[in-house]
């Protein structure tokens, strides 16, 4: 069977990435007869190819939107493709007979093309990032997509990042972007559960109601973690009474696996109380939360 | 000749404005009148696209110079093909920048 599980926080920075892959790892370690599928869905800045060292690129795509092009022998430069247009890609000068759209400003959404009376909207293959596939070991797999430098197309490329993954039995594990704007709800939909890696302070916490909130309006069940906790045995105080069911467990705070992570390693493994505190979230993750990959 | 200097308000004594697409404001100054007038950016808000539809208003106006602290590359790419001037400066005030206009 095939289970899909995305990492969100709502606020940045507060260790979604290095959730996802002690997940990874672990999963990987120790479900040997399972696929495990770690899928870069931060395609603004991806940075799991960075702490996953032993890795073999075995698959690569460019990803293409379709974006508008005006034919100006066709055009009357009416200006009506532009009015439509919601992202101002599209410049009309009449008395120059110049009429132009930014391809990268494009958002292929296809107003202009209802809009134009005169046939003179067609459209061209522009890149907007790359998809790649790696091999980390025999039964492991890293996925991220790669948005191009500029591009507004981030939420399209998640989507079709997530068409290029194999859709076969695997464990998936979704890293997804900060917030909870489009980018992430596209990375949430189509997955059975939800984890929120939240910071207990008013920031973290005001964060994590809102993508809870965002979970709850597409019906996903959520798994809540807190990371950089002091006072790890009271960090369920730090949530909502009404939440607290969701209540995964927390991470202590550790300078020394910041200044790791800052240098590329995640060294978790070093530290026996976040080695054990990791292991009580995984365990009660698919022990208790209804996570049906661990029942097989 | 009209010169266009980029506002943060709608008087010649307001600070220059930095930022081309997304000045609040456009100083028109027509050098064979001497005569000057304002008119409000309507997209300096705008989420995308200021500096284009900015651009675009500028060749639609006729401007032959603009007078602003950067122009980005959208922008430059219009205002070039059209021949308009690009002059990059850094004054305080838009009166000061006519005068050394005028």
């Amino acid at each position: 069977m095939s289970y899909k599980i995305a990492v969100v926080s709502g606020k940045g920075g507060t260790g979604k990435t290095a959730f996802s892959i002690s997940l990874f790892n672990f999963l990987r370690s120790n479900l040997e007869r399972s696929k495990v599928t770690i899928v870069d869905c931060d395609v603004e800045e991806p940075n799991i190819s960075l702490f996953l060292k032993d890795k073999t690129k075995f698959y690569h795509k460019l990803i293409t939107q379709d974006v508008a092009v005006i034919d100006e022998e066709r055009c009357k430069f009416c200006k009506k493709c532009s009015d439509y247009c919601a992202f101002n890609a599209i410049v009309v000068i009449p008395r120059a007979r110049y009429a132009k759209v930014d391809s990268s400003l494009c958002h292929s959404c296809g107003a202009c093309y209802l809009a134009c009376n005169y046939d003179a909207i067609g459209t061209k293959q522009y890149v907007a990032g790359e998809v790649d596939g790696y091999k980390i070991s025999s039964n492991s797999y890293m996925y991220e997509g790669r948005l191009k430098v500029g591009s507004p197309m981030q939420t399209f490329l998640i989507g079709e990042l997530k068409k290029e993954l194999p859709q076969d039995d695997t464990i998936t594990i979704y890293d997804s972007p900060p917030g909870t704007s489009c980018s992430v709800v596209e990375t949430l939909s189509g997955s059975d559960f939800v984890i929120i890696v939240a910071e207990p302070t008013a920031f973290g916490i005001h964060d994590m109601l809102l993508v809870r909130e965002l979970a709850d309006n597409l019906d996903k069940p959520c798994g809540i973690v807190l990371n950089k906790v002091e006072d790890v045995e009271r960090a369920v105080e730090y949530i909502p009474s009404q939440h607290r069911n969701d209540f995964l467990g927390a991470l202590p705070y550790s300078v020394e696996f910041a200044w790791n992570y800052a240098c590329g390693e995640l060294s978790y493994s070093n530290e026996e109380r976040l080695k054990e505190s990791y292991f009580k979230i995984f365990s009660k993750l698919f022990i208790n939360e209804g996570a049906d990959c661990f029942k097989r | 000749m009209i010169t266009v200097i980029t506002s943060t308000a709608d008087n010649i004594s307001a600070p220059f404005d930095k930022r081309f697409g997304r000045a609040e404001w456009f100083c028109f100054y027509d050098s064979e009148k001497d005569m000057v007038s304002f008119q409000k950016n309507e997209f300096s808000n705008v989420s995308n696209g200021a500096g284009v539809r900015v651009a675009e208003l500028m060749v639609e106006k006729g401007v032959k110079k603009i007078i602003s602290g950067d122009f980005g590359p959208k922008a430059k790419e219009i205002l070039k093909k059209f021949s308009i001037q690009m002059v990059v400066a850094d004054k305080k005030r838009v009166e000061e920048i006519i005068e050394l206009i005028k």
